[in-house]
């Protein structure tokens, strides 16, 4: 009898060795406390601590890739790693516009489940001294990748012509200096006033101390609204940011104020495009269709969602922003996929080439 | 301090000391080394700051065993401390020179490091006087003092940090095009990694040194009185030990430069002192062991400044260092980094702990201590290879081990090269180093300032003048320090 038990003990123990598994979450960079990293972080280690009873998956871990801005990853994840099951791929705003706009070696979010979508939202700071109508726009510009919405709102606002890129260009040109390679030093730069314009997260802007210290000489002049994703509509609607501290800052109203109109045209359908990209998938996680582990990962994101110690941590570190999970994440990422069209995917593609100087293509797979 | 970073520095001043004490060896291949084991530090990035700020350290002071003990230096600083060192030890007064080395090391950059811990928390309210062009301006200075004080030939000077700037520029521009990537894209994007040209150039070529160089090794025993007179004497040549530090300090400050040969400077001066002892030079003058000796430490203190302020490394222990920092996720020359202050006080915590524990330890155990020097030269050497290869395919992950193998043979050939036609090899390392940050700060520049008001800045007229100066002072140099 004795033998039996420990016969079924041992069976039990292998079959549990054989099916459980630990999820490896593909990071596109080093292990180093940035924003993605930040946020991949804080969710295993509370995704962790809810793995529900009888779960496939035993524990969430992370492997690193780095190299060219994150596109390394995401051509491994794609040609590689996606097809072993218990890999996943943590993706950031950066990595949805370079998507989105460059060779990215066939990454594609078509391919994936969405675990998880987490959007974000971006904010444009100015420097107090700039003056719209005498001042040149100066703002700095990180290796390429992620900053196109920032660079573009700030720049509509002092060039309205929303519908019209040719005379969009020809204002950019003559009012609008991007300084390269600035990969560090940028706030302090606004303070100084060498920059007119910047860019950061809510939890950059509300926790660094250059900003903090210096709110005589800079304010938040933006941000890029938010998308309401509940409404499962074809075209997004964009409503004011979460985060009480943000409220009425929204890009269209602060245009609306400036101008007198409501912004609209081309060129701001083509602004609008790689903000829906960047912000609406500003942070996810995205696994290989028909993995085995899906509806388990899918189980576990929502019972961190729900748990209070989670909520509390989401809170204060990474703003007031809804994750949006399994079917509903699903709904998000067929707004994104769906808001490109060819005619405004072209206007994007030329702000980068000619406005911000790297090369950007019109993806033919992005239009199907 | 908290009770792991106190660990990790105990550990790093262990296995700085170890290196140290080894001939031919040096921080910098100390440092190199821990490029091997930085990826598993990624989830305790201070314990990392602590082990190698506390490495390089000890090192520096375990230079002065094989110097004495054995006349090779251990590493090119301790070339002077042997001068006097090693005829003390054929007199039967080795442990004398230890202590006398050792204390006078220890003392000076204790002495040496407060100016830095004073002036860090100061410079943040200066912060923002220091712009794009004062900053741009500071680069081009330690491209002009690395290519000017390390080379005979100036002109050989300055084509090692066009070389250095050139390997820099390989990978991508700065809006992130792809830029020089031999049709390989995924393995040069992100540039040629640090520690494959590091190790190129400064552990390869000197591990041939090692091989050549004939070691003979005599059992060494503590003599606790010699040692009670080496530290008195410490005392007693406080002048000739605060010319050493003084000295140090200033060359270490200098960005990109490192004081290289201020050893040599520090004991060309004693020589000319007023003396407290008959003994002349070169047969063992406690004066001329001192001078040299007060350099190293005080020189590493002063090194701090411009790196951490800045980013721009002051010597080239402060490169590697930077590399290995910004590879566990610190953004060296950053201005937050200087209000992170666990990061400031891990760095000076574990300066300050592995110097007085390495002091203490070689005090007391200088004897056994001495037995590293038996340590076989050849396994020695190719354990080092070994690591080192490793170190270069371990911060890639393992993903490109055959690119990354080609990639240190190559440049460790270029090492060798570099040595044997005497180019500047911390001039191309400050070169690749910063060729970013030239080239990001150059378009900075351009896109947001005109010619006129960049000139008339007070300290760009301040950077002007001293670089001037150093022209002029330059041309009496006459060695390499390649």
């Amino acid at each position: 009898m004795f033998k039996k038990y420990i016969l079924t003990a041992f069976a039990l123990l292998i079959s549990t060795i054989v099916v459980a598994e630990t999820m490896w979450a593909i990071i596109p960079g080093r292990p180093v406390p940035g924003g993605t990293t930040r946020w991949a972080w804080l969710w295993a280690k509370h995704m962790n601590n809810n793995i529900h009873h009888g779960s496939k998956v035993t524990k969430i871990d992370f492997k690193y890739v780095i190299g060219n801005r994150g596109k390394k990853a995401l051509r491994a994840f794609h040609n590689q790693l996606r097809h072993d099951p218990t890999h996943m791929m943590v993706s950031h705003g950066g990595n949805a516009t370079s998507t989105l706009l460059e060779d990215v070696g066939g990454y594609n979010f078509r391919e994936y489940t969405p675990i998880m979508i987490h959007p974000g939202n971006m904010l444009v700071p100015v420097n107090k001294n700039y003056n719209m109508d005498t001042d040149k726009q100066v703002s700095a510009l990180n290796n390429g990748g992620g900053s196109e919405p920032d660079h573009w709102a700030a720049a509509l606002l002092v060039c309205p012509f929303t519908d019209n890129m040719d005379k969009f260009m020809a204002c950019w040109d003559k009012k609008v200096t991007i300084v390269r390679g600035m990969k560090s030093g940028r706030q302090q730069a606004l303070v100084n006033g060498e920059l007119s314009v910047g860019r950061e997260t809510w939890q950059h802007w509300s926790g660094n101390a250059v900003y903090q210290d210096n709110l005589d000489k800079v304010k938040l002049w933006l941000h890029h609204c938010q998308i309401d994703w509940a409404r499962d509509s074809k075209t997004p609607v964009w409503i004011d940011d979460n985060n009480r501290s943000l409220k009425g800052m929204c890009f269209d109203d602060v245009f609306e104020d400036l101008h007198g109109r409501k912004p609209a045209g081309i060129v701001y359908d083509a602004y609008k495009l790689t903000v829906l990209w960047r912000d609406g998938i500003q942070k996810s996680l995205f696994i290989n269709k028909n993995s085995p582990y899906t509806d388990d990962m899918v189980k576990i994101t929502q019972a961190t969602w729900d748990d209070p110690a989670f909520q509390e941590e989401r809170l204060a570190t990474l703003g007031d922003y809804d994750a949006y999970i399994g079917k509903d994440a699903e709904i998000v990422l067929k707004q994104v996929l769906g808001g490109v069209n060819k005619e405004v995917l072209e206007v994007a593609v030329r702000f980068v080439n000619d406005g911000l100087g790297y090369k950007a293509s019109v993806k033919e797979e992005l239009l199907q | 301090m908290d009770f792991s970073i106190i660990l990790w520095a105990f550990l790093g001043t262990l296995y700085g000391l170890f290196i140290g004490i080894i001939p031919s060896s040096g921080s910098n291949k100390a440092l190199i080394l821990l490029f091997s084991v930085a990826s598993y530090f990624w989830g305790m990035p201070y314990e990392f700051v602590a082990f190698s700020t506390a490495a390089a350290v000890a090192c520096t002071v375990g230079d002065s065993f094989a110097g004495v003990y054995i006349g090779v230096p251990g590493a090119n600083s301790a070339a002077a401390t042997m001068v006097e060192g090693f005829p003390l030890t054929k007199k039967g007064r080795s442990s004398y020179a230890i202590a006398l080395a050792v204390t006078t090391s220890g003392i000076q950059g204790l002495v040496w490091v407060l100016p830095v811990i004073i002036i860090l928390p100061v410079y943040l309210n200066f912060v923002h006087l220091l712009m794009i062009p004062e900053i741009w301006c500071v680069i081009i200075f330690s491209f002009l003092s690395v290519s000017l004080l390390t080379s005979s030939n100036p002109l050989k000077g300055f084509v090692a940090v066009a070389l250095g700037i050139g390997l820099g520029a390989i990978g991508s521009d700065v809006v992130g095009n792809a830029r020089f990537v031999f049709g390989h894209p995924d393995y040069f994007y992100d540039g040629v990694s640090v520690v494959i040209i590091a190790t190129g150039l400064f552990c390869i070529p000197e591990l041939w040194e090692l091989w050549k160089t004939k070691i003979s090794y005599e059992r060494q025993s503590s003599n606790f009185q010699q040692i009670k007179e080496g530290i008195r004497d410490a005392f007693r040549l406080w002048r000739h030990s605060f010319l050493g530090g003084a000295i140090g300090f200033f060359y270490g400050c200098l960005p990109g430069y490192g004081g290289m040969g201020s050893e040599w400077l520090s004991y060309g001066i004693a020589t000319k002192m007023k003396r407290k002892f008959d003994t002349p030079f070169g047969e063992g003058a406690p004066e001329g062991l001192v001078a040299p000796e007060g350099v190293n430490n005080a020189g590493k203190a002063g090194a701090l400044m411009p790196t951490l302020l800045l980013g721009i490394p002051g010597s080239t222990w402060t490169m590697i260092i930077m590399g290995l920092w910004q590879f566990v996720g610190f953004g060296i020359g950053e201005s937050y980094l200087l209000e992170d202050q666990k990061f400031l006080n891990t760095v000076f915590g574990s300066y300050i702990f592995a110097l007085l524990f390495t002091v203490m330890l070689s005090l007391c155990l200088a004897g056994p201590l001495s037995t590293i020097l038996r340590i076989n030269k050849y396994i020695f050497i190719v354990t080092i290879i070994c690591v080192t290869w490793w170190a270069c395919i371990s911060t890639n992950f393992y993903s490109s081990v055959l690119e990354d193998t080609i990639m240190f043979f190559l440049f460790s050939a270029f090492g060798f090269a570099c040595k044997y036609y005497r180019i500047s090899r911390p001039a191309i390392l400050l070169g690749f180093i910063l060729s970013s940050k030239v080239e990001e700060y150059s378009y900075q520049l351009y896109d947001m300032y005109e010619f006129n008001q960049v000139i008339t800045r007070p300290f760009v007229i301040v950077v002007i003048v001293l670089a001037i100066l150093m022209v002029i002072f330059s041309r009496k140099i006459k060695v390499d320090y390649v």
